[in-house]
């Protein structure tokens, strides 16, 4: 069973504690837009975990997993 | 299969599909959109015998306060018009990107006013002789602005450092000869690759025997390595790092690249380096590129005056060169490595990561692809002039108001850094983070210097002669 959540995609990317907007993270990374830009490339889609406070790819995945309710993509 | 089931494999088929949203929702995307129009642009005005010239104007060299009004007073109409063109083209693309116009154009018309008088001090005939260089005092005025006086908040929708700069970065390549890309970029790519894997190991080494939590040392580490403050989230995201551990990265990397920017050109004068051998000497100190090519545009500007040996463009050519080529275009494929060190070699999380090959491509800076693209066209498209006609028609009516173009957009970005940087709201860094990143630094700066002061010197010092 939590094989096939993986693959059909219970990770951090559905999951409901998963903060990825680009305005949350220039919000909770101070100084972030200075030198760089939660827009750009390189951070991909990256978003913080507000259940173990960590930063993580929408990839990863925990047993913690809840899913998202609302349909809408995620921010990129 | 299941109702869950079924939900989740449209919701897995949604999220792949989304990745085709970065074309409008990536800044990087929308600098190489904002960058190549430009230049297409030009390149068409140009060849029906036109320019985009009337529409670049920027401050004359004066020497008078009457001087300096005049030139207002006669250019008035193409100040305005060169306004309203980049408000277009950047309200557009921030609105976009998820900005509110209505933040946006007053923060921007607020922007181009503070950005047309630095650069009009900067034009003044006695500013060298102060040291008033338009990205220094862009800054300067930028950070007391943004830490003494104190602006709104919401004026940040105007003051985008990252996307000015990768706009202005494309523009670069319009004036950068493909052959010396191909021909320069091995080197660059050697001596940054050097660069960057001894600090981020020195980082990262030194960070441990601080007793630095592994992905703390490492986005640290690639901070100081890669790419400053972008290099540190991708990797802090790479490898699952404490939310705390990329504001800690982001203040020491702020506290070191701004501190470089007034430092780097001041110390290569004094070293007298040439022109060239100084920009890939900050291109290989400074982990900004926003930051970087303040410094470089600063010890380009020294070498116009006459100061410093070669010429401005040099030394912006070789800093792009070892930042952008060198360095940059690696954050995949760093972010890829961490990632898979961290899942199998580091003490496991409460989180469960794969490393996933994918993001080699999609944490690619892909501005980069615009400045490439740009560098061709123009390459391209001139290739048939001889040098004298290069020279007389191809400078004044199709590169030089690129140019122009472009050093507005630096402009913009130099000042937005300083609007951006709020010290009170920096996270506190600690000593350890600082003092593992300052051995990277330091390291940087010295080998840097080695290798582009004595192994690379004839090279650097060669380019785009």
């Amino acid at each position: 069973m939590r094989h096939q959540q993986e693959v059909l995609g219970a990770n951090c990317g559905h999951c409901t504690h998963f903060r990825n907007d680009p305005a949350y993270l220039e919000e909770a990374f101070g100084g972030l837009n200075a030198l760089s830009s939660a827009r750009g490339s390189v951070r991909g889609s990256d978003g913080i975990c507000v259940v173990h406070g960590r930063y993580l790819q929408t990839g990863a995945s925990c047993p913690k997993f809840e899913q998202r309710h609302s349909p809408h993509l995620l921010p990129l | 299969m299941s109702n869950v089931d079924s939900s989740l494999s449209r919701e897995s088929i949604r999220e792949q599909s989304l990745r085709w949203r970065e074309l409008w929702l990536k800044e990087d995307w929308w600098a190489i959109w904002l960058g190549l129009g430009i230049v297409i642009v030009a390149y068409l005005f140009f060849a029906n015998g036109s320019s985009i010239k009337w529409l670049t104007v920027t401050p004359a060299k004066w020497s008078t306060i009457a001087q300096l009004g005049t030139h207002f007073s006669v250019n008035y109409s193409r100040y305005i018009a060169q306004f309203v063109v980049w408000l277009a083209a950047f309200s557009i693309a921030l609105t976009a990107l998820g900005y509110k116009a209505r933040e946006f154009i007053p923060a921007f018309a607020f922007l181009y006013v503070v950005s047309v008088i630095i650069f009009a001090v900067g034009q003044w005939d006695q500013a060298n002789r102060y040291n008033l260089e338009p990205p220094l005092v862009a800054l300067a005025v930028g950070l007391l602005l943004s830490n003494v006086v104190g602006l709104p908040r919401w004026l940040d929708a105007g003051f985008r450092v990252e996307f000015y700069i990768k706009t202005g970065i494309v523009l670069l390549g319009a004036t950068l000869p493909f052959t010396l890309i191909v021909w320069a970029g091995p080197v660059a790519i050697l001596q940054a690759s050097i660069i960057s894997i001894l600090t981020f190991l020195v980082i990262y080494w030194v960070g441990l025997k601080l007793g630095l939590d592994r992905r703390l040392s490492a986005t640290l580490g690639a901070g100081g390595a890669v790419c400053g403050v972008s290099a540190a989230i991708a990797i802090a995201g790479a490898v699952g790092a404490k939310k705390d551990d990329a504001p800690i990265a982001i203040t020491v990397v702020i506290a070191w690249a701004i501190a470089m920017i007034f430092v780097l050109p001041f110390v290569a004068e004094a070293l007298h380096l040439h022109a060239g051998v100084g920009g890939a000497w900050i291109g290989t100190s400074e982990f900004a590129d926003a930051a970087g090519f303040a410094a470089a545009q600063t010890y380009g500007n020294l070498a116009s005056h006459g100061t410093v040996a070669g010429s401005s463009d040099q030394a912006v050519f070789a800093y792009t060169l070892m930042k952008v080529v060198g360095r940059d275009v690696w954050i995949g494929i760093w972010a890829f490595a961490l990632a898979l060190i961290a899942t199998t070699q580091w003490e496991r999380t409460e989180v469960n990561a794969r490393p996933d090959a994918s993001q080699i491509w999609w944490r690619f800076p892909k501005f980069v692809i615009g400045f490439l693209l740009a560098s061709l066209i123009i390459t391209l498209v001139t290739a048939s002039y001889s040098l004298g006609t290069f020279n007389k028609e191809v400078v004044p009516n199709l590169v030089g108001p690129v140019k122009d173009m472009r050093t507005w957009a630096f402009i913009f970005c130099f000042l937005s850094i300083g609007l951006t940087t709020r010290f009170r709201e920096l996270a506190g860094a600690g000593i350890k983070p600082f003092l593992a990143f300052s051995a990277g630094a330091l390291v940087n700066v010295l080998v840097g210097y080695f290798l582009s002061a004595v192994v690379f010197a004839a090279h650097w010092e060669n380019l785009a002669r």
